[in-house]
């Protein structure tokens, strides 16, 4: 052996006792002082700044591919009008404790929030600009919105735990953080379906009404949203969708209201469709039928849908497209596009056996209705 | 002079080196996870269905820009009964689809 001198023991050698010592004296700063936790915390440290490095580089690419659709659009400074917007255009809440009429002040933010956007956006560009591409521009500039807000709030609670020398905080973001990375790179990745104006997921619902009446006229009814008039089996339909090809959600509830109101509430059943999200393990595509109003709105459309058919005591069904929040925002993949065409049969079953010939149904199309007309 | 051979071994130094060992075992798992996340993001393929107007004629073709859902094709015409075809969907193939399938 290449190091023999006088071992402590029968059978050992002097470096391999030197070696346990140190390990014994290590395991004893272990157990019996914070070594472990500080250990613990640098790691969950490190972890949490890759994180922070790897959100800053998918803003960063986000911000560029972003740049280039607006350069396209003919904007000389297309990083002046993503940083004008990146950081403001924020929304506060309505006043909950006093609920009364908050429908209709959160209503009122939110139509103030859209109008200011599309002001923004229409100074910035050339005025012959393309309108179905100034909607897609409002989502991109959303979505770097998005971004900006979770990597400016995540460093936050990061410098936060650090001052604070607050560890739980640190180790709760690191466990959160793989899981918002994830919905954030779906976020990121929704850029390249908005700037070439191909249909996502969640746009499952205006698919739908598309499918039923492909060549229809779309006759505006309200702000963004349009209706045509199909037959199927002797009955007439009703159908409402978002304005389209461009990126926009319009406003379903209002339409809904407005056409009622128009057809005196002679409506044999209101039809939702829209894609929902799915639980871990379930199937992509699958479609699912209920009652209610399949729509995802922060309140004042799904309320309104809502008071509008318990007005006239029309009742409400709800199909639903199952799908996973980040197959909501990018490309629409194929087994969605076959559940848009199991959810066009469902409608079709549901209108043979609750309505008869003659009846009037209206379907509503929920959902962005990029790349669908 | 001369080297270590397994029978010289004494108790001691091999506990270290498994532990040794299985330090390195476990680091293993975080390498190859590393390769799992670029493996899943792989481009994909976007087509566009297009259908005859008239006739239940249907064909799949790779996503052209300017396509959308509803587009009335002018400059094609149906090779069954000779009417106009529009876009009937538009949809994405994720290559590396399987991976995110759970099996319970």
């Amino acid at each position: 052996m290449m190091f023999q001198t006088t071992p402590p023991y029968p059978g050992s050698s002097d470096w391999a006792t030197i070696a346990w010592i140190i390990i014994s004296l290590f395991w004893i700063l272990l157990l019996f002082t914070d070594l472990l936790d500080r250990s613990r915390l640098m790691r969950y440290d490190r972890f949490v700044r890759i994180k922070l490095n790897d959100l800053e580089k998918m803003m960063r690419e986000a911000r560029e591919a972003s740049e280039k659709y607006i350069r396209d659009l003919g904007a000389k400074e297309p990083n002046k009008i993503l940083e004008g917007f990146i950081g403001n255009f924020f929304i506060i809440e309505p006043v909950s404790i006093e609920p009364i009429d908050i429908i209709k002040r959160m209503s009122h933010l939110i139509r103030v929030r859209d109008n200011k956007i599309r002001a923004y956006i229409s100074e910035r560009l050339p005025e012959n600009t393309d309108p179905v591409k100034k909607m897609n521009l409002a989502i991109i500039l959303e979505i770097n919105w998005t971004l900006d807000l979770y990597y400016r709030y995540i460093r936050h609670l990061y410098l936060s735990s650090k001052k604070n020398n607050n560890w739980i905080l640190l180790m709760q973001l690191a466990m959160v953080l793989p899981i918002i990375m994830r919905e954030l790179e779906a976020v990121k990745r929704a850029v390249e379906p908005f700037s070439k104006g191909i249909p996502v997921g969640d746009s499952a619902g205006p698919m739908v009404i598309s499918v039923l009446a492909p060549t229809a006229e779309r006759i505006p009814i309200t702000e963004e949203t349009v209706y045509s008039k199909a037959e199927f089996e002797n009955r007439i339909l009703y159908l409402i969708k978002a304005e389209g090809p461009g990126g926009t959600v319009g406003r379903p509830g209002e339409a809904l209201e407005k056409l009622l109101e128009t057809l005196n509430g002679k409506v044999a059943r209101v039809i939702t469709v829209d894609a929902a999200l799915k639980f871990e393990g379930e199937a992509s595509g699958s479609v699912a039928e209920g009652v209610g109003a399949a729509i995802g709105d922060p309140g004042p459309e799904k309320i309104s849908i809502e008071r509008s058919v318990a007005k006239y005591s029309i009742p409400l069904d709800a199909v639903i497209i199952k799908m996973s929040s980040r197959e909501a925002i990018t490309e629409m993949s194929k087994e969605i596009y076959e559940g848009v065409l199991k959810a066009v049969e469902k409608v079709k079953e549901i209108i043979r056996a609750r309505t008869k010939p003659g009846d009037t149904v209206v379907i509503i199309g929920v959902g962005n209705t990029v790349g669908v007309k | 002079m001369s080297s270590i051979y397994l029978t010289q071994i004494d108790f001691g130094t091999l506990l270290l080196l498994i532990l040794i060992i299985m330090l390195v075992i476990s680091l293993l798992p975080n390498l190859l996870k590393g390769e799992e996340k670029e493996k899943r993001q792989q481009p994909t393929k976007i087509y566009s269905v297009l259908s005859c107007l008239e006739c239940d004629y249907s064909e799949t073709r790779e996503f052209v820009p300017g396509d959308y859902v509803g587009k009335i094709l002018e400059n094609r015409k149906c090779p069954k009964c000779d009417s106009l075809m529009y876009v009937k969907a538009i949809y994405a193939v994720y290559e590396e689809k399987t991976k995110e399938k759970v099996r319970i």
